[in-house]
């Protein structure tokens, strides 16, 4: 896939349908041992791993705030010096100008020459905190617990009759996708909501990778570091209640 | 019957159900009672769009009554369907436009008409509601 029209490769980190973790390190050696510059998009990946950008030798890398207990419409760019530098402001407004006359205009330094204007100042400051927070617990402790309930789970999803899970790479983040043979996707997650279990339904924002798995949706239980074995146990038993009521 | 009756038992059949669990298997059973589209008319102009599940209408106007056919690939969505169409099927398309479906609260399923739900409850009776209106403007025109 790789030509020398290929300028930048966009990857995600971690699938937010299936969970599993791309080998980024090794598609960015690849891509700059061909000249080309990767963008990972970590929105999956920060809120369940540690992640070094510069051992990664990421030229940019994404992220977003609500995905690790920060507020809402707050996300990161990240990009190595010498390539900001070279890129041309995407905004105008106030702080991101140097000099301006008619003659010419110089623009501020990194990282001003990108924040035009009043910067969202509650969200950057609710993000540190988040950030903040997960450190003080261990982003490590929290893979591990993590990983912990996601085996918990898988074990008891996949003993269930007709369940197929999506997904089944042995290098995957905490999420389970899976459908039920005879069981539309919507059907499950109406009902486990009616018991309190919150899942995503549908094709998670990924309709080309539907289409690839000649499927038309999953059903989505996503663990994170606050949930418990005994909610995954709650989760189990409202599925089994729900296939009873469906199949 | 008329809309109003018929309405009127909707909310008494569904006054008898204690817990949410006994209401979604009325819903469930409903759904299964639908007579399945053929699938010549399960095709991209009858699609609405707007929700989770494959959802399609299909409107004949005979006599000044409309008839609706309704099908899903989600069951629970074919059962609010049939909820919907034993109210506006067989009538005028003036009581259909006139309808404001807020016997939905009544029975419970407001929670539905979430936008967010992406169920296609919303985008149904907008359908619904666009052919009646397609046909009360057609009948017009012939007067």
């Amino acid at each position: 896939m790789v030509n020398q029209r290929t300028k930048l490769i966009a990857i995600a980190y971690i699938s937010n349908v299936m969970g599993v973790i791309n080998p980024v390190a090794e598609i960015i050696e690849l891509a700059h041992s061909k000249g080309v510059k990767v963008l990972i998009d970590g929105a999956q990946a920060t809120p369940h791993t540690l992640v070094d950008v510069q051992e990664l030798d990421a030229d940019f890398f994404v992220f977003s705030g609500h995905k690790m207990y920060g507020p809402t419409g707050i996300g990161v760019l990240y990009g190595k010096k010498e390539l900001l530098e070279q890129m041309p402001p995407y905004q105008y407004g106030g702080e991101m100008i140097d000099q301006v006359s008619f003659e010419e205009t110089t623009f501020n330094e990194l990282p001003f020459k990108f924040e035009a204007g009043t910067p969202m100042i509650a969200e950057i400051i609710g993000l540190s905190v988040a950030i903040d927070y997960m450190q003080e617990i261990g982003i490590q402790n929290i893979a591990d617990y993590e990983h912990e309930l996601l085996e918990y789970a898988n074990s008891k999803i996949a003993s269930i009759d007709g369940v197929k899970i999506i997904g089944t790479s042995a290098n995957k983040a905490s999420v389970i996708s899976f459908i039920v043979e005879g069981v539309h996707h919507y059907d499950l997650g109406s009902l486990l909501d009616q018991y309190g279990v919150a899942v995503r339904t549908g094709n998670h924002c990924a309709q080309p990778l539907m289409t690839r798995m000649g499927i038309n949706g999953t059903v989505r239980a996503s663990f994170a570091f606050y949930n418990t074995k005994q909610e995954i146990d709650i989760f189990v038993e409202a599925l089994i209640k729900t296939l009873n009521m469906l199949r | 019957m008329t809309i109003q009756e018929e309405k009127d038992e909707l909310i008494e059949e569904f006054e008898m159900f204690d817990d949410w669990m006994d209401k979604y298997n009325y819903i469930i059973e409903m759904g299964k009672e639908l007579t399945p589209l053929t699938d010549d008319l399960k095709i991209k102009k009858y699609l609405i769009s707007g929700c989770q599940s494959q959802l399609w209408l299909v409107a004949d106007y005979v006599d000044g009554k409309i008839s609706f056919q309704v099908d899903s690939d989600a069951i629970i969505t074919k059962g609010i369907a049939q909820v919907l169409l034993r109210v506006v099927n067989n009538r005028s398309p003036k009581e259909i436009v006139e309808e404001d479906f807020s016997f939905l609260d009544s029975i419970g399923l407001k929670e539905h008409l979430s936008p967010t739900r992406s169920n296609g409850l919303t985008s149904m009776i907008k359908q619904i509601k666009l052919y009646a209106l397609v046909f009360k403007t057609k009948e017009q025109q012939k007067n």
